[in-house]
């Protein structure tokens, strides 16, 4: 039957052959044309998008400002993978807000007060112990990496996965409210 | 060829629009955002069974979907061939109330002898059918994490039969669930069940996990309303010690089951001239320990070992079948330069028991049994550069059964750009003989009733086995496409298998007369016997489509066409459209449609000999639907139904078929609680 012939005309060793060929040289050229792919972004976008996410899924206080309806998404970061992905969601519209990037300096820290967010990469920890006492109490912290000091979301990485772990007592006592889904999805951080 | 033609023109438009992203962006945190956040914390799935260090799922160089837990609990499944339901390509029939048919790209049948099944990478194989008994895989569904369903061969990974695909249930280990849950369901038709688990840490790095379930539900009926099976009822119960250190990694599961179930089984009485029809009564006990050790050698070399011991018990009114099986395995994988290269042994020693009653004609030549396997396997995934992946894997397999089996595989994945891939792979895998079929003893299996003018007397043929039995070969070819848009995810693939010597009934000499008591011609007998001489080939394609065309708003497409010269109705589809929707942030709806195609060829083997009893439908349309309301943090409410639509009829048992069961519509109300 029909199939029968296609297949045999498929595993033909002479057409088997030539196919390999012209599809390896085809690929093989073509990628050489292709662009550079910068497979290590990918951890980055995805980190800021967790970011994104984590404004989404997270109710503040209510007696929390947002001036010009903006909720401030602050970065204490100097990676520039990060800045670069931070940046395509900024002006992202979330429910009533807009996210509103702010990428903090080692010598900005004293803006901390603006932050409803604040994420600090693993290699600025010591920038979050000084200045504890500049965060404000509608500030959410997101930490990552081998911190002592780790904030009310704490991201890791499992293998490949990128994770996160949620400290609800912390966000509760600070009047967050956490929705059911992201709860479900954390990994609830042990006391 | 309509249908052939269609593929391979979709295949060739896929392969445009691909080129003609080559010049998009690469993926940024505003093309993710537009994805479920589920899916992106899912998005660095893991997917072990290719026996090699861990890979992204848009990175695997063959056709792969991962079931997670997520998708079963929303899905409202009860058992993993439910489950399994969700995956492209793989066709699940229900034979009768705790007995299941799943295949991957076709060749199914009652043990599923075309596809690797394991657990936590432990072989779910059974040696006297070469295949899996899906009722005692009976996993506490919370228990599981995900199961990865690899279509295609793989011959670079643990077990026999992995010729059309690969199912991997990987189950929580104990210091990934931390806290305790409690539910318990009840439903119609007698559906009703409780499941637990706790986890706890322990001292220096160590934590212990314990879960179990009893369920219920009640028996199939049939489809002329004149057999109702019993109720089954199983449980399991399981336990788990984890530990964690900083260069290794150590597991040590153990669990006991039990499963009963009343299938109705018939078979050929000759000298009655008829099939008789029993209700048999099955009780499955056993018990797995299993240990797994990780360790990390260095930065970029790694080491895994295996051990598993296990043991089943059966018993019917018409056989006892025991067996126990011990498997151990190691892999060694280490990253230099542009190469990942793994290498694994592994060895299996298999042993059993199975005892007919003298009225039950599964005659088999020697009850007891045993098969020690021994395999390896090497693999090498290289990076030509950064668009282009080479894969080289073979698997050598030895087995008392059958000679040596050189299975290769060569796969390309290339990246046109960071959010395309196509893949293209050729390989080769064998399955290995089942003992039931190799030692089959004069078994009466069909009968040709007497014609007045042409045949005076009724022909019985009788089946017999051959210890000449040869594994069943596949030669593969296989192309795959991803894609992620901003919205849309598509992959995409097409198959081409080649099967040859697999296992076809030829007549064995002409057929002599058997006289009765009193010396009259009774019957005629045709002796027959199984051969491995057929050929037949498969093709076939895949598209599955995850969307979101709202923020609150998840649809998975998934759509499966097969088409096999082996049959004369030679086309089967599957059509799979499920939607999980955000009503609000504690409630979530479920929505699943599925549609099946002629897929009794796909769901069986030697489904083309006529059951007496009829054939399953041909087509049938049913809708699941789940909601699911998070009262409180701690609380959640369930309510599931199944199947509705009207009722249907899925598959019959290819080997004692019975009258057809009926499918009918379910409904479970369901509370779960953490502690």
């Amino acid at each position: 039957m029909g199939t029968v012939k296609l297949v045999n005309n498929l595993l033909s060793p002479i057409r088997w052959t030539a196919r390999v060929t012209i599809v390896l040289t085809t690929l093989i050229l073509a990628s050489q044309s292709s662009h550079s792919i910068a497979k290590d972004q990918n951890i980055h976008a995805l980190r800021s998008a967790y970011l994104y996410y984590f404004s989404h899924f997270i109710q503040w206080p209510d007696e929390t400002v947002f001036s010009g309806n903006k909720l401030n998404l602050c970065a204490l970061t100097n990676n520039e993978n990060d800045i670069f992905q931070l940046n395509t969601i900024n002006n992202k519209v979330l429910g009533e807000y807009t996210l509103n990037i702010v990428l903090l300096k080692n010598n900005e820290t004293g803006n901390l007060g603006t932050c409803h967010i604040l994420y600090i990469s693993g290699a600025k920890e010591k920038e979050l112990l000084s200045e504890t006492t500049n965060i404000k109490q509608f500030t959410l912290t997101v930490t990552e990496g081998n911190q002592k000091n780790r904030g009310a979301i704490h991201l890791y990485m499992q293998g490949k996965k990128l994770k996160f772990e949620i400290n609800n007592e912390l966000l509760t006592e600070k009047q967050f409210k956490a929705s059911s889904k992201l709860l479900r999805l954390s990994r609830k951080e042990k006391p | 060829m309509d249908t052939v033609r269609k593929l391979l023109l979709l295949a060739l438009i896929t392969c445009n629009i691909a080129q003609a992203q080559t010049t998009d962006p690469l993926s940024t945190a505003a093309d993710l955002i537009e994805l479920d956040f589920e899916e992106l914390v899912n998005m660095d799935v893991e997917v072990q069974s290719a026996g090699k260090s861990n890979t992204r799922a848009l990175e695997l160089p063959y056709a792969a979907y991962v079931i997670s837990a997520g998708d079963i609990a929303s899905s409202g499944a009860q058992t993993i061939p439910d489950a399994l339901r969700l995956a492209p390509g793989v066709t699940v029939s229900q034979i009768s109330t705790a007995e299941w048919s799943v295949a991957i790209r076709g060749q199914g049948g009652r043990f599923s002898r075309y596809v690797l099944v394991m657990v936590d990478g432990r072989s779910a194989y059974n040696l006297v059918f070469s295949g899996v008994n899906w009722d005692e895989l009976n996993l506490t569904l919370s228990d599981i994490d995900r199961i990865e369903v690899i279509r295609g061969p793989n011959a670079a990974s643990w077990g026999a039969n992995a010729v059309n695909g690969i199912i991997n249930i990987i189950t929580r280990r104990a210091d990934e669930k931390p806290g305790s849950r409690i539910s318990a369901w009840g439903g119609v038709e007698e559906r009703a069940g409780i499941s637990a688990s706790t986890s706890h840490a322990l001292a220096a790095g160590w934590t212990m996990g314990l879960s179990g379930h009893t369920q219920q539900w009640a028996g199939l009926e049939s489809e002329d309303g004149n057999y109702k099976e019993d109720k089954h009822t199983d449980w399991r119960l399981s336990a788990d010690f984890s530990y964690k250190g900083k260069y290794n990694n150590f597991r040590l599961t153990g669990s006991t089951f039990e499963s009963k179930q009343s299938p109705y089984w018939s078979w050929l009485v000759p000298e009655l001239g008829m099939d008789i029809i029993e209700e048999t009564h099955e009780q499955k006990k056993g018990w797995v320990i299993q240990g797994q050790l990780n360790y990390t050698l260095s930065e970029d070399t790694f080491f895994k070992v295996r051990a598993s011991s296990e043991k089943t018990d059966r018993n019917t009114e018409l056989y006892i079948w025991n067996s126990n099986n011990y498997q151990v395995d190691a892999e060694i994988s280490s990253n230099k330069g542009s190469h990942q290269l793994s290498a694994g042994v592994n060895t299996r020693f298999n042993k059993a028991l199975l005892l007919s009653d003298p009225g039950f004609p599964l005659y088999i030549k020697t009850p007891r049994s045993s098969n020690d396997s021994y395999g390896f396997f090497a693999s090498d995934i290289i990076d030509i550069n950064e668009a282009l992946e080479l894969t080289l894997a073979a698997r050598i397999d030895n087995d008392d059964l059958i000679d040596s089996e050189l299975q290769p595989s060569i796969r390309l994945l290339w990246r046109p750009s960071d959010s395309n891939r196509v893949w293209l792979a050729a390989s080769k895998a064998s399955s290995t003989p089942s003992v039931a079929l190799m030692e089959l003893d004069e078994a009466p299996y069909g009968l040709i009733p007497a014609a007045p003018t042409e045949l005076p007397l009724p022909v019985i043929i009788s089946l017999s086995g051959s210890e000449e039995q040869k594994s069943t070969r596949v030669r593969a070819l296989e192309l795959g496409y991803r894609h992620t848009f901003g919205k849309l995810n598509i992959d995409f693939s097409i198959f081409d298998f080649l099967y040859s010597d697999s296992l076809n009934i030829v007549e064995l000499g002409d057929p002599s007369i058997v006289f009765d008591n009193t010396y009259r011609p009774q019957y005629l007998l045709q002796h027959t016997g199984f051969e491995n001489n057929k050929e037949f080939s498969t093709i076939g394609s895949e598209v599955s489509i995850h969307m979101q065309p709202l923020a609150a708003w998840n649809s998975q497409l998934n759509f499966s066409i097969l088409e096999t010269d082996d049959l004369a109705a030679n086309t089967s589809a599957n059509l799979s459209f499920s939607n999980q929707i955000e009503l609000n942030e504690s409630l979530h709806w479920n929505i699943w449609l599925r549609y099946s195609y002629n897929n009794k060829f796909a769901s069986a083997q030697f489904s083309d000999i006529d059951n007496p009893y009829g054939e399953p439908e041909d087509k049938f349309i049913v809708v699941d639907s789940n909601i699911q309301w998070q009262t409180s943090e701690k609380i959640q409410l369930s309510l599931s139904v199944k199947n509705l639509g009207s009722s249907h009829t899925e598959a019959v048992r290819e080997e004692f078929s019975s009258p057809i069961m009926l499918i009918e519509p379910s409904a479970i109300f369901k509370v779960s609680v953490d502690l």
